[in-house]
């Protein structure tokens, strides 16, 4: 093999590997990739920004930094201090454990109610107490786009096929769940013929919605589907206390099945929507984010969990 | 733990887990690519160290804990205090990273071959 071609694999090699690492983290440590996206930094830019920093220090002040000084320890200590105190107030200003059960106990009694919509009063409630849970924004309408349920049932779908050559053996998990035979109602998930981490990510956590029942959707089908394609969602399975963010990935289920919401096999399982207790009863409201730094896959509605990572001492 | 400080100073080692990195052993993966590839390789060895260290921290650590480190890292990832702080906090921390350390340039060295 020629050097060059040689060096090429072995660089291909290591991205993939750096995307594995980067992919491992972001999946098991939800929160942290949370409070990195909505500052739009990754981990290494965490490095990346240091190293500018110290760059611009003086040769006087980096040797300091970088022989941990007593003068850096002493801001270190003072900064951990300020933030402690800044954590405990946050703590106090947001909402009590008592609290968060009672908005969880409302959301039991919203799921357990007839697929359709929640009175105006109960969805505003929803929406804004979710939205501080979450330290995103949800809602049952957006940009004049409502679906006609955000309370219904969940049923399990398929995979679906990511590119034409796609087949089950290719999808990393619950391969039980099989591989619908067509595409799904928006296309390959691929981008410019291109299987790439988020269009992995799209299909593992995806959702369909009744699209087709919209009553606008004959006349404006070619608006909507565009608007739809790939919309971010959230499920919300208040008596396990998991939600998921996914995107509208398909269409349906059909009226006939009496279920209102369809997800993937990542989505059933890992937000435990059919378990004993909530057997496919959920709440599924738009997440408002223009940006794309919300990231997809599943977000514990546990208090401990929720309420560590404080929005009001973003920098 | 390994500490190298001949090589701890340069810039793109400037995190606060540096002590126990071997750097050279670093700097054997990078130079075996061509010089003008060096600076992607170097970015993806740190990468990949990078998430490994923190996937590890924020595993360990107190979740009420979490935001501290956060936006200590985000003002002071080069600062050796942070993995003094996470010391206090977290028992074995340093043997522990240190052998997430070297398991990842294992794997690193074997995408490398």
């Amino acid at each position: 093999m020629l050097p060059s071609a040689r060096s090429s694999g072995q660089i291909s090699r290591l991205r993939h590997l750096a995307g594995q690492f980067q992919e491992r983290f972001h999946q098991t440590h939800h929160h942290a990739s949370h409070w990195l996206g909505q500052r739009s930094l990754s981990v290494p830019d965490l490095r990346r920004k240091s190293q500018q920093a110290l760059m611009a220090t003086s040769l006087a002040g980096s040797m300091m930094i970088a022989q941990g000084g007593s003068s850096v320890d002493s801001q270190l200590a003072e900064q951990v201090q300020a933030l402690e105190a800044d954590s405990k107030d946050n703590l106090l200003g947001t909402i009590t454990k008592d609290e968060h059960q009672a908005i969880i106990e409302k959301m039991i009694g919203m799921v357990t109610r007839p697929a359709g919509h929640l009175d105006k009063q109960d969805e505003l409630y929803l929406e804004q107490q979710l939205t501080d849970m979450l330290d995103f924004p949800v809602a049952a309408e957006l940009e004049g786009q409502r679906l006609n349920h955000s309370v219904g049932i969940m049923g399990g779908e398929q995979h679906l096929r990511r590119f034409p050559s796609d087949t089950l053996d290719q999808h990393d998990a619950y391969q039980e769940a099989g591989l619908a035979p067509d595409r799904g109602a928006y296309g390959w998930f691929t981008e410019q013929g291109e299987l790439t981490g988020s269009a992995i990510q799209r299909e593992k956590y995806y959702f369909a919605v009744q699209t087709l029942y919209l009553s606008n959707w004959n006349r404006d089908h070619l608006h909507l589907k565009e608007w739809y394609k790939w919309r971010k969602m959230i499920v919300i399975n208040p008596h396990d206390r998991t939600a998921v963010v996914g995107v509208v990935g398909d269409a349906g289920p059909a009226l006939w099945v009496n279920k209102q919401f369809g997800g993937s096999p990542e989505v059933i399982r890992e937000g435990a929507i059919w378990s004993k207790q909530a057997r496919g009863r959920v709440l599924l409201l738009f997440v408002d984010d223009p940006q794309d730094k919300i990231p997809l896959g599943v977000i514990k509605l546990d208090y401990d969990q929720l309420t560590k990572l404080p929005t009001g001492s973003q920098k | 733990m390994i500490v190298n400080h001949a090589h701890s100073h340069h810039p793109s080692r400037a995190v606060f887990y540096r002590s126990i990195v071997d750097w050279s052993r670093v700097d054997a993966m990078v130079s075996r690519l061509p010089l003008d590839q060096r600076p992607e390789v170097l970015e993806l060895v740190m990468s990949c160290l990078d998430h490994a260290v923190m996937e590890c921290v924020f595993h360990r650590l107190d979740v009420d804990r979490h935001h501290t480190f956060l936006v200590l890292c985000q003002d002071r990832y080069h600062d050796e205090g942070l993995l003094e702080w996470l010391k206090q906090h977290i028992d074995d921390i340093e043997s522990e990273l240190s052998s997430i350390i070297d398991r990842t340039k294992t794997q690193i060295d074997q995408v490398l071959e």
